[in-house]
């Protein structure tokens, strides 16, 4: 039987070529694609965890999203097949005037992580445009981020639009380097986030996944 | 005893205290200013309208100030960058976009917007190798129309002036290479693909080196302060740990450091947005003599921890909170976050005060004025 601890050590060390191969080993034993999934998402957490204790850095979490990224794409099928689908959904974007994405694409990898579906619109993103991918996904989630604080204003209004937009049960989340939770509260998110990590266990407690 | 503005550049960069603490707009890196908070500040002054000077490229929208306005704020530095080469110019590609001379693709989403980099020549490589370096046309470090009327400029300054010089050397190694390569990409090879990632900073390395060679040759004996740019660090941590930047990327900067050393007296400014603490000692060790721009709310980066640490090794250039004191605060509060700077990076000199990055658009007017006014009217420290 394929070693599922195996699996996670290879996404926790960024090596895709073993997290392929033992992700093909656990399908083609046959194992529950719920366990292969969970071990993953245990990898990604960890290296969460790794990240906000400057045990890692951009580097290594940049290996292992794409490790589990490839090991990812090998269950995806077996998955479907078993009619399991992602917690939940999220969209995210960078805000409307703000290129920076590095923190966006972190926050991406680590929800993909904790097996949510994240629908990923990019940098300099209209406000308008993360209510209309939310509601298009259904999305149990907006992230929004910004790094220039010229551009925050734009994140007030991409909430005004959501909220707007009337989908049932959204939350809302903002980040980014200038972003406090004051600032959250003031223009109606429901949470901010200071990093990558903290994002997954702010998400988790905001649409009740454990 | 009030001293001229070079001199007091000087002896602050030997970390001497001075009369006042120097100030800076304009002159070092990441020190300029949006237009918008530009022209609230024209009108704020009561200053005539002018036609705006864009600054460079590559950092957001920002613009040179007037003489009128540095002037007014009593600026103590003038700052040079290297132009482009007519050898081998950028390359229109559409109306919003062009291929610049290392082949990097530059595009601006609207008229008024500024260009960003968006795809680089390795970019799309899956299995980068040493050996896709080759193909490639490198620009020509040493060519020397990048400086072509700089001497006189700088010559012309020192007479009729007594500004200090800062030459504005543009992004080093390790951007450039993401630029080139992709900016999540290359911190996946720093991991990786190590052979690729240490070959492709080499070769950029080369290239940045001929650059700084030919433009140090030139004015090396006239200048006070060259910066180079090479962000180090994200608002929480370095971006990287201190091993692997020694492995992988502290060479490069090293070779790079020596080459400006052994061409000038000016000081050695390094500039670097984030969480650098962790890397400071390596970077004083490689040769860098000032930081810049000191972003004192990035973790580790309390400017009392880091003037106790490394005071004595290194100057600080920058200091003023932009994220949230000079865009949000009261002019009392600018103030107070100046006085602060003055004492805690201040005190026994190595300091130039400036703002952290550049002054972005939401910055009010009254906080400009705050600021630099706070500077002026304090001496040698605040208390």
């Amino acid at each position: 039987m394929a070693d599922l601890q195996a699996l996670t050590s290879a996404i926790e060390a960024g090596d895709r070529a073993t997290a392929a191969r033992v992700t093909n080993e656990a399908i083609g034993d046959g194992m529950d694609p719920k366990a292969i999934l969970g071990a993953m998402v245990a990898a990604m957490a960890e290296v969460g965890r790794r990240f906000q204790c400057n045990e890692a850095y951009v580097p290594e979490m940049l290996i292992s999203a794409r490790a589990m990224k490839e090991a990812t794409a090998l269950l995806t099928p077996v998955l479907v097949g078993a009619g399991i689908r992602p917690l939940r959904t999220a969209v995210i974007g960078t805000i409307r005037g703000d290129l920076h994405d590095l923190g966006k694409n972190l926050v991406g990898m680590m929800w993909r992580g904790a097996n949510i579906e994240v629908i990923d619109l990019g940098t300099n993103v209209a406000p308008a445009r993360f209510a209309e991918a939310a509601k298009e996904h259904g999305a149990d989630l907006v992230g929004i981020s910004a790094l220039l604080t010229t551009t925050m204003g734009g994140m007030r209004e991409a909430v005004a639009a959501v909220r707007a937009a009337d989908i049932p049960g959204v939350k809302i989340i903002v980040g980014g380097a200038p972003v406090t939770t004051e600032f959250a509260t003031q223009i109606g998110a429901d949470a901010y986030a200071p990093d990558a990590a903290t994002a997954v266990d702010v998400a988790k407690a905001l649409v009740n996944i454990s | 005893m009030s001293l001229g503005h070079r001199e007091r550049v000087i002896r602050a960069l030997n970390h001497q205290e001075t009369d006042r603490v120097p100030v800076d707009l304009g002159g070092g890196p990441a020190t300029m200013i949006h237009p918008d908070a530009y022209e609230a500040l024209l009108r704020h002054l009561g200053f005539p309208e002018e036609e705006l000077v864009e600054g460079p490229a590559g950092e957001g929208q920002i613009v040179v100030p007037s003489e009128r306005v540095l002037q007014r704020f009593d600026i103590d530095v003038r700052g040079f960058q290297l132009g482009g080469t007519r050898g081998a110019p950028n390359v229109k590609t559409g109306p919003t976009s062009y291929v610049d001379e290392w082949g990097v693709t530059w595009e601006k989403s609207a008229h008024t917007a500024p260009y960003i980099n968006v795809h680089g020549p390795f970019q799309d490589l899956d299995e980068p190798d040493v050996k896709d370096l080759e193909p490639v046309r490198w620009p020509v470090g040493d060519d020397p129309d990048r400086i072509r009327g700089m001497r006189e400029a700088m010559e012309h300054l020192r007479r009729t002036t007594d500004y200090a010089i800062v030459l504005n050397l543009p992004n080093s190694t390790f951007a450039l290479s993401q630029r080139l390569r992709g900016f999540s990409e290359l911190f996946e090879d720093l991991l990786l693909n190590q052979a690729f990632a240490t070959a492709l900073q080499e070769r950029v390395t080369d290239v940045i080196c001929g650059m700084a060679t030919v433009a140090l040759r030139d004015v090396g004996d006239l200048i006070d302060g060259v910066s180079f740019a090479d962000d180090m660090g994200i608002q929480t941590q370095s971006y990287m740990s201190r091993s692997l930047y020694r492995s992988m990327v502290k060479p490069h900067h090293a070779r790079f450091v020596a080459t400006l050393r052994a061409l000038t007296r000016a000081r050695i400014i390094m500039h670097s947005d984030g969480a650098i603490h962790e890397l400071l000692p390596d970077l004083i060790d490689v040769g860098v003599e000032v930081i810049n721009p000191v972003q004192v709310n990035a973790e580790g980066m309390d400017p009392e921890r880091l003037k106790r640490e490394f005071g004595a090794d290194l100057c600080f250039w920058g200091g003023v909170d932009t994220q949230k004191v000079l865009p949000y605060g009261s002019p009392a509060d600018v103030a107070d976050e100046v006085r602060r700077r003055l004492t805690d990076l201040g005190r026994g000199g190595g300091y130039v005060l400036a703002s952290v990055h550049n002054i972005q658009a939401e910055v009010p007017p009254e906080n400009v004025v705050a600021m630099f006014d706070t500077a002026l009217a304090a001496g040698a420290r605040a208390g």
